[in-house]
């Protein structure tokens, strides 16, 4: 069953709920539930504590100091009605789109040669695969600031790794399956590293009480990577 | 005028503490956990014993021991395990009553001990401790979002003016949890719960599970008699507070406070939020129960 134009809730516990929009993922799905979030957060009065879209399904905290939860939920199923009929009239939003230098080097990037061997292609090959198409962000998680990115290059993918690595450098760039992503910070990771981001997605967090600004990329945005050579790379890094 | 703010300093920090309150809001966008007091019952008590705000910072110590030394007189209340607890005023030591308001003077030194039965203890103070919020929380995290945790010397702030009451007010005996007592956990059936055959989900309801020893913050992990699930992955979704996870292994996680904001592996529903917060205080070796009930 298609829930593509009748969305449904569900509730999950006293205080949240989740919007559920299709049952398979793709940039349409995607497009939707961020517009979705988007569109209930501007119609909030107060009561939506937090909103968590993935790639077919929203998921909203209730504050039941500020509103009792049935009462939230009606007025959310009610602005979701609306949100439906806006959403088919107007223009999907187009969200930002990310220009990332990388730098794809065996020495920031211990899987690019092997991920290379694995596919029988050249090194310039997988680069250029990788760096050549506009990945939409699906979702955000795991790690504060991480980002899942898709669709990659059939010809790049490649399961995680049989044993994670304890120690994957913050900023590295890694594929798993048909996902790509940036490491926010030095984390345990399954991912093949194949290259190493100048800009980390994630800014601060005690530095900034905004939390708009903190995490560059949001769910529905466009990323691309654009392969530097090293010393570029190194003009560019931050933290 | 601004008020001058007092310092409580940390003479010892115990192994897991920090301030805590309701938790984060507006966070999830970029991925980051709600975090939150993990037994706001305990939590709530202690804040309410002192009139304080029902989100004032207070401290959450796991498992202790922990020592604190306040430079001016104050009001405190602790809440939650439960731990021998003793007051230093001028070198005379002074047991205190636990679920309790109690004065506290110029130079008291409280000593928080090892926590005997239940596992968090929360140190509220009188207009709640001072700490610049992050997303709305008092809860400090490093740059990149880990929890930052209470280090020999720190210090905590307080308002020494702030109203204190004229009694110590305490919780009658009847609020304060048996943390020895068997948990039943009350599950709401929703996510992937249909998709569970029905041998599945009656084995979970006719089981004891065991607390494993990585259990904390981020979700209990549980051991006994293992749920199957015969469908492979799912698309990630959001990841309520109190959900039953259940990984490949069949042995089913609670997912709490610090848990990841979105993730893959099904679930068959979430437990009701003021069972979480007693779960929160049972140790590893104690048991579990589940049981079916709608919100």
């Amino acid at each position: 069953m298609v829930y593509d134009n009748q969305p449904h809730i569900e509730r999950l516990n006293h205080t949240t709920l989740l919007i559920h929009f299709a049952n398979a993922a793709s940039e349409d799905s995607v497009r939707r539930v961020a517009d979705c979030s988007d569109f209930l957060l501007k119609h909030d009065n107060g009561s939506i504590v937090n909103s968590v879209p993935a790639s077919t399904s929203l998921m909203l905290e209730i504050n039941d100091h500020v509103t009792k939860y049935s009462l939230a939920e009606e007025r959310i199923a009610k602005q979701l009605k609306e949100f439906l009929v806006v959403a088919t009239r107007e223009q999907h939003f187009v969200g930002i789109v990310h220009d990332i230098p990388a730098l794809y080097h065996p020495d920031v990037a211990p899987d690019l040669i092997p991920l290379a061997n694995h596919h029988k292609l050249s090194v310039e090959e997988i680069i250029q695969r990788h760096s050549q198409v506009t990945y939409t962000v699906f979702t955000i998680g795991f790690l504060p600031g991480f980002a899942y990115l898709g669709d990659v290059d059939e010809h790049l993918r490649m399961p995680r790794q049989q044993q994670p690595r304890t120690c994957v450098a913050a900023r590295s760039i890694g594929i798993a399956e048909h996902q790509t992503g940036i490491y926010p910070r030095q984390s345990p990771g399954g991912w093949n590293i194949i290259a190493r981001s100048a800009i980390n997605p994630l800014q601060d967090i005690g530095a900034s009480n905004n939390g708009n600004s903190l995490c560059l990329f949001s769910v529905g945005d466009k990323v691309r990577f654009k392969a530097v050579s090293a010393s570029e790379f190194s003009q560019q890094e931050h933290r | 005028m601004t008020r001058k703010l007092a310092a409580a300093t940390v003479i010892k920090p115990g192994p897991h503490s920090l301030l805590e309150d309701l938790g984060r809001c507006h966070n999830k966008q970029l991925g980051l956990p709600s975090g939150g007091a993990a037994d706001i019952y305990a939590y709530h008590w202690a804040n309410k014993l002192l009139d304080n705000l029902n989100t004032s910072a207070a401290l959450e110590i796991t498992l202790g021991p922990c020592i604190l030394e306040f430079q001016e007189p104050t009001q405190i209340a602790i809440c939650g395990a439960r731990s021998e607890m003793t007051l230093v005023r001028t070198g005379q030591r002074h047991s205190m009553i636990p679920w309790s308001a109690r004065k506290i003077k110029a130079g008291d030194r409280v000593n928080i001990g090892m926590a005997s039965s239940g596992l968090r203890s929360y140190v509220a103070i009188a207009g709640g401790f001072k700490q610049p919020n992050i997303l709305g929380s008092c809860e400090p995290l490093t740059a990149d979002g880990r929890l930052q945790l209470l280090a020999e010397g720190d210090q905590l702030y307080y308002t020494p003016e702030a109203p204190v009451s004229k009694f110590n007010r305490s919780a009658h005996w009847h609020a304060i949890p048996d943390y020895h007592a068997e948990l039943v956990l009350s599950l709401h059936p929703c996510y992937q719960y249909h998709h569970f055959s029905a041998e599945a989900t009656a084995r979970l309801f006719n089981a004891t599970y065991r607390i494993e020893a990585n259990s904390n913050r981020m979700g209990y992990r549980l051991r006994g008699p293992n749920i199957p699930w015969k469908h492979g992955g799912i698309i990630s979704e959001g990841i309520a507070f109190g959900s039953v996870q259940i990984p490949p292994d069949g042995q089913p996680i609670v997912l709490l406070n610090d848990r990841q904001t979105i993730g893959g592996y099904p679930k068959v529903g979430c437990i009701h939020a003021s069972d979480c917060y007693e779960l929160s205080q049972r140790r590893p070796g104690q048991t579990v129960r589940f049981e079916l009930v709608s919100l």
